[in-house]
Formats: C-alpha cells, sequence, structure tokens
C-alpha cells in the first residue's frame, strides 16, 4: 500500500521507518514534517494509507489534517499515531480505520494496518500484477481468466513498460515479430486490443487501460506489481527475485537481463 | 490549592506525572537506540530524574531551590531538544540560591515548547534566565513562538484575569513566596513570563 507519514517529530519518523520496515504492505511514498507540505503533496489522491501524529504542531492537529486530506483523496485509510491513550477516542469518531500509541511495535503496527485493511475492503477491489515466474493479473487475489492469450500478452507488454506508451507498430514488432507489419496485421492488432478492453470491462476493471491517439498505457496507480515495487527499492520483494520473469514472453527476456542485479550475489 | 492544580492539565494521576509527556520520551529513546546514539544513556538518566521529581512535586514536595528546579528543567528540555528537531535552548543563569514553588519553571517551559514554540511551523527559541536585581531575584522564561491569544499585552496589569493553569500559578507563586507572575505575549512573537520573588 502506498503510504505517507505526517509528524512534526523527526525522532518519531525514524521510529515509524524502522518499524514499518517489518511490514511488507507499506510502502513508505512520503514523509511529511509539517501539515501544510502532506496538504501540498500533489501524489495524494493515488495514497492508500496515511499516517498521521495527533499532536501536529504548527496550528493544525492530525484529525483537523485528515478531514483536509479525506477532502482530496475520499478513499484514503487513516491510522492516528498518539503519546496520549485519551486523543484516540476522539480519532475513532472520527472514522478512523485505526490508532497506535507511542512507542509501539511492529506487531502493534501490523495490526493497526489489517485492521485498517479490513475497515476499507468495503468497496475496494485490490488489483495485482505478477510479473515474477510467469504473468498473471490478480483481482481480490483471483486470477483474471483471459480468454485470449494475445490480450493477456498485451496486458505484460503493457505492465513491463511500466505506465509508459506503446505505439501499434511497437505492438506488432513485439507480440507478431514473425508477420510483415501490413494492414491486415494492424487490424489484428486493432483486434486485441479492442478484446483486451472487453475482456478488462467485464471484470470490472476497464479503466486500467488508457487509450489515446492510436496510443496504450496502464494507470499504473490502480494496481500493485510485483516488478515496481523491486524497482522502487522494496527490499521483501526483490528478495522473492531469482531471475525468473513473464517467462512465457520471449520479448520479456530483454527485461530479465537488466533485472540480474537484484538477485542475490554468491 | 495545591500542586495538582500547577502540575498537570487534569487532575487525574495521568495528568498529575504528565504520562503522555513520558510515552513521547520513551518514543525517544527508542529513536536514539535505533540510531546507536551515544547519548542515550543521558537520555534514560533524563527521564528517571524528570519523573521522580515530578512524583515527589504531586506528594507534596512544595519548595525547592531554584538550582534543583534548574537540573530537572534541563533534564526535561534535553528529552524535548532530542524528540524535536526544530527547538533551541538558551540558559542564562546568574542567581539560582533562592526557593520557589517546585515545578514553578519548568511548568513555564512545558508551556512555552508546546504552545509557543511548537505551534509555529518551523519551532523556535526557548531562552532561560536567572537574575537578581535590587530586591527582587528574577527568572524568565522566553520563547519567539505563537505567543497566547488570552495574554496578549501584559498580564496581570491587562484587564484579563489570567487563565487555567498560568492563573494557578501565579496564585501559588503569591500565596507561598510574596512574588508574582508576569506575563506579556505577542501573538506570532513570542511569549514572556518572568517569575519574581523579594530576596
Amino acid at each position: 500500500m502506498k503510504t505517507i507519514i505526517v509528524d512534526d517529530e523527526k525522532a518519531a519518523v525514524e521510529v515509524f521507518k524502522y518499524e514499518a520496515e517489518e511490514i511488507e504492505d507499506i510502502d513508505i511514498e512520503g514523509v511529511f514534517y509539517n501539515w501544510n507540505d502532506a496538504l501540498e503533496y500533489g501524489g495524494i489522491r493515488n495514497i492508500d494509507l496515511a499516517f498521521l501524529d495527533i499532536e501536529l504542531g504548527g496550528g493544525m492537529n492530525g484529525l483537523e489534517l485528515a478531514s483536509r486530506i479525506r477532502d482530496k483523496n475520499p478513499d484514503i485509510m487513516f491510522i492516528f499515531i498518539t503519546g496520549d491513550e485519551s486523543y484516540a477516542m476522539e480519532a475513532i469518531k472520527h472514522d478512523a480505520a485505526g490508532y497506535i500509541v507511542k512507542p509501539y511495535s511492529s506487531e502493534s503496527l501490523r495490526y493497526a494496518v489489517e485492521t485498517a485493511r479490513l475497515l476499507s475492503k468495503r468497496n475496494k477491489k485490490r488489483i495485482v500484477a505478477r510479473t515474477f515466474g510467469y504473468f498473471d493479473l490478480f483481482i481480490d487475489e483471483r486470477p483474471v481468466m483471459f480468454k485470449s492469450g494475445k490480450a493477456k500478452e498485451l496486458l505484460a507488454m503493457l505492465v513491463d513498460r511500466q505506465g509508459g506508451t506503446v505505439t501499434t507498430d511497437q505492438i506488432i514488432g513485439t507480440l507478431w515479430e514473425d508477420r510483415p507489419n501490413d494492414v491486415s496485421t494492424q487490424n489484428l492488432c486493432c483486434k486485441i486490443c479492442k478484446t483486451l478492453q472487453k475482456e478488462l470491462d467485464d471484470n470490472g476493471i476497464g479503466d486500467l487501460l488508457i487509450t489515446a491517439r492510436g496510443v496504450r498505457s496502464l494507470d499504473i496507480s490502480k494496481f500493485d506489481c510485483d516488478l515496481y515495487k523491486m524497482l522502487d527499492g522494496n527490499k521483501h520483494v526483490a528478495d522473492r527475485y531469482i531471475g525468473e520473469y513473464m517467462m512465457e514472453y520471449s520479448w520479456a527476456e530483454n527485461r530479465a537481463a537488466l533485472l540480474d542485479r537484484y538477485l542475490p550475489t554468491k | 490549592m495545591d500542586n495538582t492544580e500547577v502540575c498537570g492539565s487534569s487532575t487525574d494521576l495521568a495528568g498529575l506525572i504528565n504520562c503522555h509527556f513520558i510515552f513521547n520520551a520513551l518514543n525517544t529513546l527508542k529513536y536514539s537506540v535505533i540510531t546507536d546514539n551515544p547519548g542515550t544513556c543521558g537520555l534514560i538518566d533524563d527521564i528517571a530524574a524528570y519523573m521522580r521529581y515530578r512524583i515527589r512535586a504531586v506528594y507534596g514536595f512544595e519548595m525547592v531551590l531554584l538550582s534543583e528546579e534548574i537540573r530537572y528543567m534541563k533534564s526535561y528540555i534535553n528529552l524535548e531538544l532530542a524528540r524535536f528537531s526544530h527547538i533551541y535552548a538558551e540558559y542564562n543563569l546568574e542567581d539560582t540560591d533562592f526557593t520557589l514553588p517546585s515545578m514553578s519553571v519548568i511548568f513555564l517551559v512545558e508551556n512555552a515548547i508546546h504552545h509557543g514554540i511548537l505551534a509555529k511551523k518551523d519551532g523556535g527559541k526557548l531562552q532561560v534566565k536567572a537574575y537578581r536585581d535590587g530586591l527582587y531575584n528574577y527568572v524568565e522564561v522566553c520563547d519567539n513562538g505563537a505567543g497566547i491569544k488570552e495574554y496578549s499585552g501584559r498580564y496581570p496589569e491587562s484587564s484579563n484575569k489570567g487563565i487555567g493553569n498560568l492563573a494557578a500559578l501565579a496564585e501559588r507563586i503569591e500565596r507561598m513566596k510574596g512574588g508574582s507572575l508576569l506575563i506579556e505575549s505577542v501573538q506570532g512573537e513570542g511569549t514572556r513570563a518572568v517569575i519574581k520573588i523579594p530576596a
């Protein structure tokens, strides 16, 4: 989960990072030492979870900050951090997902995150693209059964591009490298693109694919991906990489070669 | 009227010994351990000393030498400095050989840090001065923080009667030592609190 923390104490932020390191699910995207910087953060819409210090200085407490953030991101989950348990009652009233009391162990942090997730699961689908080993897309931990193998391969290619755009020519060069790039192949490509869109629509995640002026890309804020996490420096994810990347696709070998540096050195 | 009204923001035990501060200080200690800070042992001594002094005050240990109050005040400030990176403290202590109600200076320092300096986004500076001038001993606690709205101008000269804990402290200083508490505050610029005690 993409996570931010807002706390005016440097020491408290460092302790948080130390404990959060133990929890695979927390990817820290931003650290803010005052409410002002947190409110000005442009990426807030893509954040899943925010840890807020209740006794935030500078004229606004964590509870007030929460409602200001909620205005910008209605889906965000909050976990409040406090040194004084009596403030926590206020936090619960505040539709808070949870709270932790300083000092806390990574166990209590994990428990608060789990609670927050259970509470927020209500109407949110979790989409995960797995690239290590063989490629698959999961919705709420169930693999999507693609009817068209080529549509799935196109999706894999787009995942591999990490949100970058691909043109029809690039798709043909990758997915049909043996075929001439003629009208009939272009029609086929166009058909597969439509098939992918329909398959995603049928699974209720049609907004994943972005098509504009003949180029296509994925909205990578809408799903989690082991490749992206590893490239972001997530050590837990990198530990799971054993040199196998989208094994069913020959074009993926280029990326696999670049990923060798994430393998344990022996 | 006793210590309870000065020591804590509430009359329950948690307020009396400032549990909130202690748990935050423990969190700071944890940071100190994580980062292998060589000052960790000093911080443990500080929290032990501060807690002992605070608990003693709750049990009616009323009058202390300023030098003693200052010692525990420094323990308290050390812990806050370790916790917040945007606070600076400066001492100018000339004459500390007189008695005053225990916790009075620490209480003013707590106020200066939490309601003054930390209420400002970029933090600020705390100054503690002790000196003698003529027939009086003075202790000053100044900050360049947010100021206290209710004390805009001068207290007690201004029309404001004073509020809550500060009013209780002023009463205590007057009753126990025949002294007074003066507060000057400018919104957005800071607060100066002066304890004045006949020598």
